[in-house]
């Protein structure tokens, strides 16, 4: 099939039945600065710790700092992906693929802090995550279900920031066992009668002390718990009523498990699904820890990918794989490599993005910066500007100052429609 | 009325009380010895004035005082982390009226738990990077247990540090050296916390480049890292060698050897003998003003659940009653370094004692300068207990013991799964979404704690109050440390009527659910 760009395609969707199904959602959508349609949802595949760009997208093998790896080619002339991700190296000719992005955090916790903020983390104020950031910044389509979703992510600080609590995200584990705690353990008759003396003691409350619903937000949260316990859109996290066919797509882990309930999660309207697949932090035994994650993360994302196209999704969801930093080109005794923040890669796809290009270029030797280097927060604004928010967009933090979401400016490039 | 259910179930409680040997916790504890209780109001008072100052300058006026039900519910939280026990609630009764308050602080803070309490709280400042393993449980166990009762044995904090920091030896029988051991003894790391937690400054931004706007140069920050860089893990444990010290690029040794010196004050450098005892001797020198102050600060956000500064390990901004601070530090370095003479001044403050927004109307601006107590979210290991003490009527019994701490912490764990517990978040607690909601809600905690059983709470409430009226009480002051208005013991009342036997059990379980999910059950008053 040739490829169809964003406009053919939303043609032809208005004339079929998934057109029809998708109407709604994509009503909500408006043209970005460039022109272009926005993307609707975003799934940021978390890769924690720091994968390795030269065992993942960015191989240099046969060199000094290539190791043991080997490259495979892609679908794209004269791009190579590590040998370990042969389905990926497939899907090349749908994917952007930054080689040369660079973070200032080395840090860890900052280091993500850095990514999924688009800030580097600072005392005085706490910065949105970027799916705090979407369920804040766009309309709600998602009926009962939270906004911004994460799964598997240990992560507590990436949430609402300033612009509050409301807007954390709602953790959720391994899809393969049910979301912990939606089911009462009561009938209808006890849970009625438990819901109208909570509304008595809560009354008793309002009337000691007004105001203090605004500040605790304990009554909407309430209210919202009891919402999605009735949901039927509860159904979404229910991976196993997916066919056989499309579960073995994704690969049977945790991980691929948990972008499969992301697809549902973004189909049912939720704005954001973070999911999080963690272990690369290869201090010691580089290689053996790339091999397996790298499996892992291969099908998973090839999954996904293959996935969005076949549901007519490509163009609506925006994929972003990454993790905080990339790893030094130089082996140390462990046989492992350390933190690195000039020059690591980032995989973006769908969201109406054009597809099979490579930007930047990492020295073979790992001696000289990289080429057409991408910070961090220029990044971070071109995912806002896909999802149609404008990164200057200013919210008065605590202490009454204003502050932009994000200071980067988006790569145009890749905007242009 | 009151007064006769009260004697009646006093008669209830001291049956209980005989009945079951768990119940040792009413028994007067020996008090430790403290200081005479006159400067300690004095201090508090000093206190109060440096605050009132405060406020006339920013033309605040103070909230209310709190009511003395909210109070002991707020003193259990902050000194214990439970809700107080309705036996507790009674025994506060008995006291002379304008002494319960000070005396039940005065008993929470000699008792066991408050130290284990308090230990568990710091210990998130100090051996932060514990996975929650079962191992590292124990082995995290261990180190909070100590702390526990060097808090307890009255240590003073200076000894504390000093220990801390110059600790050798095996994990196991000298736990003191987990400080050390939880950051993989790497001197930037070690660096990083001493300064932040003992110091309260951040000189770990220094590590990279200068500091872009205070006085740090990253070869401060270096020389510091360089007394901890002898320190070497072997089979005894932790000991020091005689290697030098070299920075590190990404894993790789560069550059020339770093002597160990200290950023400032470097006067009160001994100079010479063992690197670790050079740099406790430095930290904990009465001369070095970061000390007290960090300590200072590290308590008043314990207790009143705000910083006089945010975050509390950056201590280079403009606090909130500066003087307030310095009056403190100074308190504490003439008192021999005693945390408990800390935490007794600070709850004895009228500060501690103002309504907070959950009790009456409050204006931010109160709230911003201490005028109000603050609104505290309950944290994780908070809700878990204070659910916990619900399914009873009398104070749970404190375990010290290992391995019921481990019981407690698989207990708590639903909670820290729901709510966020990052071991180091200290600092930083956010909390109060879906998930948690739910496991309120529908958890089994929830169902387990509230589960109509024997001794259970709900069961006796049930059973033993005369009266549906007497029932929907007592209901209120186990769960919410408050009587109802009137308005909800018309409501219950009547839901309660004419119900008896396990019927009327589970009326008392969905009363007792609606107090749990309120959201007075889970901010603290």
């Amino acid at each position: 099939m040739p490829p169809i760009d964003r406009r053919t395609f939303l043609g032809a969707c208005t004339m079929t039945a998934l057109g029809a199904r998708m109407a709604g959602a994509l009503s909500l959508s408006e043209p970005g600065s460039a022109g272009r349609t926005n993307a609707r949802s975003v799934i940021l595949l978390w890769l924690d710790g720091g994968p390795s760009q030269l065992e993942t997208f960015d191989p240099h093998p046969g060199g000094e700092i290539g190791g043991p790896t080997k490259g495979v080619r892609t679908s794209l002339p004269g791009v190579q992906f590590a040998a370990e991700l042969p389905r990926l190296a497939e899907a090349a000719n749908d994917l952007v693929v930054l080689r040369s992005v660079t973070s200032k955090e080395g840090d860890h916790e900052r280091g993500r802090y850095f990514f999924k903020t688009g800030n580097r983390p600072i005392p005085t104020v706490v910065h949105p995550a970027l799916g705090s950031i979407c369920a804040a910044e766009l309309p709600e389509i998602g009926g009962e279900l939270p906004r911004y979703l994460t799964i598997q992510s240990d992560d507590r600080r990436a949430g609402g920031g300033y612009l509050g609590d409301g807007f954390d995200p709602v953790m959720l584990g391994d899809p393969e066992s049910p979301p912990r705690n939606v089911v009462s353990h009561v009938d209808a008759e006890r849970r009625a009668r438990r819901a109208s003396g909570l509304e008595v003691v809560e009354a008793s409350l309002a009337r000691r002390s007004r105001g203090i619903e605004a500040r605790t937000l304990h009554r909407e949260q309430l209210a919202r718990a009891r919402r999605l316990m009735d949901s039927e859109q509860l159904s979404a996290l229910q991976i196993e009523s997916e066919p056989a066919s499309v579960r073995a797509r994704y690969g049977q882990t945790p991980f691929g498990r948990g972008a499969l309930a992301a697809r549902r999660l973004v189909e049912a309207g939720v704005r954001c699904v973070e999911v999080q697949l963690g272990g690369w932090d290869s201090h010691a035994d580089n290689f053996g820890i790339h091999r397996r994650n790298a499996a892992i993360l291969d099908d998973a994302v090839a999954g996904l990918l293959a996935d969005l196209k076949a549901r007519g999704l490509w163009d609506d969801v925006l994929v972003v794989c990454a993790g905080e930093f990339g790893r030094t080109p130089r082996i140390n005794g462990l046989d492992g490599r350390d933190h690195w923040t000039n020059g690591f890669s980032v995989v973006l796809a769908g969201g109406g993005l054009p597809r099979g290009v490579v930007v930047g270029e990492t020295d073979p030797d790992g001696r000289r910066p990289p080429k057409d280097p991408i910070p961090v927060n220029d990044l971070f604004a071109t995912i806002l500007q896909v999802m149609g928010i404008d990164p200057a967009t200013e919210h008065v933090v605590p202490g009454g100052r204003p502050v932009k979401l994000c200071e980067g400016r988006p790569l145009e490039r890749l905007l242009a429609s | 009325m009151a007064a006769r259910l009260g004697t009646i179930l006093c008669v209830i409680a001291a049956a209980f009380l005989a009945a079951l040997p768990r119940l040792g916790a009413l028994k007067a504890e020996k008090p430790p010895v403290l200081p005479a209780p006159t400067s300690i109001e004095t201090a508090a008072a000093d206190i109060d004035r440096i605050l009132e100052q405060c406020w006339r300058d920013k033309g605040v006026e103070p909230a209310a005082d709190a009511n003395q039900a909210a109070l002991a519910r707020r003193l259990a939280l902050v000194l214990e982390g439970r809700i107080p026990a309705y036996e507790e609630l009674r025994w506060i009764e008995s006291q002379p009226p304008g002494e319960a308050t000070s005396r039940y602080a005065d008993r929470l803070i000699a008792d066991r738990r408050h130290a284990d309490y308090f230990a568990e709280r710091l210990a998130r400042g100090l051996a932060p990077s514990m996975p929650a393993e079962a191992f590292f449980a124990y082995r995290r166990n261990r180190f909070v247990s100590w702390l526990g009762d060097q808090l307890h044995g009255d240590r003073p904090y200076d000894e504390l540090v000093t220990e801390l920091i110059t600790a050798t030896g095996l994990w196991t029988d000298r736990p003191a050296v987990n400080f050390l051991s939880s950051h993989d003894q790497d001197p930037v790391k070690l660096a990083t916390r001493t300064t932040r937690v003992f110091l309260g400054l951040r000189l770990d931004c220094a590590q990279c480049h200068d500091h872009p706007f205070r006085d740090w140069k990253q070869t401060d920050f270096q020389g510091l890292a360089a007394f901890y860089g002898q320190v070497q893990l072997g089979f005894v444990g932790i000991r020091d060698g005689k290697g030098e010290y070299r920075l590190d690029e990404m894993g790789r040794p560069v550059g020339e050897v770093v002597e160990p010196v200290v950023p400032f004050s470097k006067e009160l450098d001994p100079g010479e003998g063992w690197r670790r005892e050079r740099l406790a001797h430095w930290v904990t020198h009465p001369d070095n003003p970061y000390f007290a102050r960090a300590i200072v600060h590290r308590y008043w956000r314990l207790i009143f659940g705000k910083g006089l500064i945010e975050p509390i390990d950056d201590l280079e901004q403009e606090a909130i009653a500066p003087a307030a601070v310095e009056r403190l530090a100074d308190d504490f370095r003439e008192h021999g370094y005693n945390l408990r003479r800390l935490t007794r001044i600070l709850v004895r403050t009228r500060a501690f004692s103002r309504a907070s927004a959950l009790l009456g109307p409050v204006a931010p601006a109160q709230e911003a300068v201490f005028a109000a107590y603050p609104l505290n979210r309950l944290r994780p290991e908070q809700l878990a207990a204070s659910l916990a003490q619900c399914s009873s009527l009398q104070t749970l019994d404190a375990r010290d013991h290992w391995l019921f701490r481990l019981i407690d912490f698989s207990r708590q764990r639903d909670f820290i799964d729901a709510f966020g517990d990052r071991p180091d978040d200290e600092l930083e607690s956010r909390s109060g979404n879906l998930p948690q909601k739910l496991l309120l809600m529908n958890g089994k905690p929830t169902v387990e704690e509230l589960r109509p059983g024997l001794l259970s709470a709900t069961s006796r409430i049930a059973a033993l109050a005369p009266g549906d009226s007497a029932c929907v009480r007592l209901a209120y002051q186990v769960a919410l440390s408050r009587l109802p208005d009137e308005a909800e013991e018309a409501h219950f009342s009547q839901s309660l009527a004419g119900t008896k036997g396990e019927e009327r059990a589970r009326r008392v379980e969905d009363l007792l659910w609606a107090l749990v999910n309120s959201t007075e059950f889970s901010w603290s008053p």
